[in-house]
């Protein structure tokens, strides 16, 4: 089991996701592949509870940050979304639609 | 198990990483996976992303990492080859 995450048990931390979403939780569990266990989950921006406990799967785990002395995780005002790590191209079907046209007046 | 090692030899160096925020930090552990843990982070672009304002230890799942970007002078590259080759040599056998 990684180890890495022992120190953040039971704290309180922010938990960036792959969708681009920004969570704050306390920690109460991990496995090897980062699957967590989460309590009091609140939105980073508003501080709005969205669940008194959740799992989240290590997959869409990002980035996990320790909060400094506990504080409150809210941020106030307009927090600019964060991308997702998807890298999706924008309307894809198009381009792959332009590409079978060309093959078939071939 | 080659990049396991080669991070274990960077440990207490400065890193910076980028997925779409950009993050400057000193390596303090890495694992199997090459989870990183860093301590003591800034962020770059903080002031578009200020998400991870008052975090200062982050973990970061290695599956997610673009880029660690280095120095030049933290890598010993002949050292690195030697390595390389030995891992290769072994995996043959």
């Amino acid at each position: 089991m990684s180890p890495l995450l022992k120190d953040y048990l039971g704290q309180r931390i922010v938990i960036i996701t792959t969708e681009g979403e920004c969570y704050v939780a306390t920690l109460e569990g991990y496995d090897k592949s980062v699957n967590l266990l989460l309590s009091n989950v609140r939105r980073r921006s508003d501080d709005e509870l969205l669940s008194i406990a959740l799992t989240l799967r290590g997959s869409e785990v990002v980035v996990c940050g320790l909060l400094s002395n506990n504080e409150v995780g809210k941020l106030g005002e307009e927090v600019p979304a964060l991308k997702d790590t998807k890298n999706k191209v924008q309307d894809e079907y198009l381009i792959w639609e332009e590409v079978l046209k060309a093959r078939l007046i071939k | 198990m080659l990049f396991f090692s080669f991070f274990k030899t960077l440990v207490d160096q400065e890193v910076t990483l980028k997925n779409d925020i950009e993050l400057k930090g000193t390596l303090k552990s890495v694992d199997q996976f090459l989870n990183l843990k860093l301590d003591n982070i800034s962020c770059s672009n903080e002031s578009k992303y200020p998400h991870l304002t008052s975090v200062r230890n982050i973990f970061i799942r290695g599956s997610t990492v673009r880029y660690v970007y280095l120095n030049k002078n933290m890598v010993d590259t002949n050292l690195l080859q030697d390595a390389a080759r030995r891992e290769a040599m072994t995996e043959k056998k």
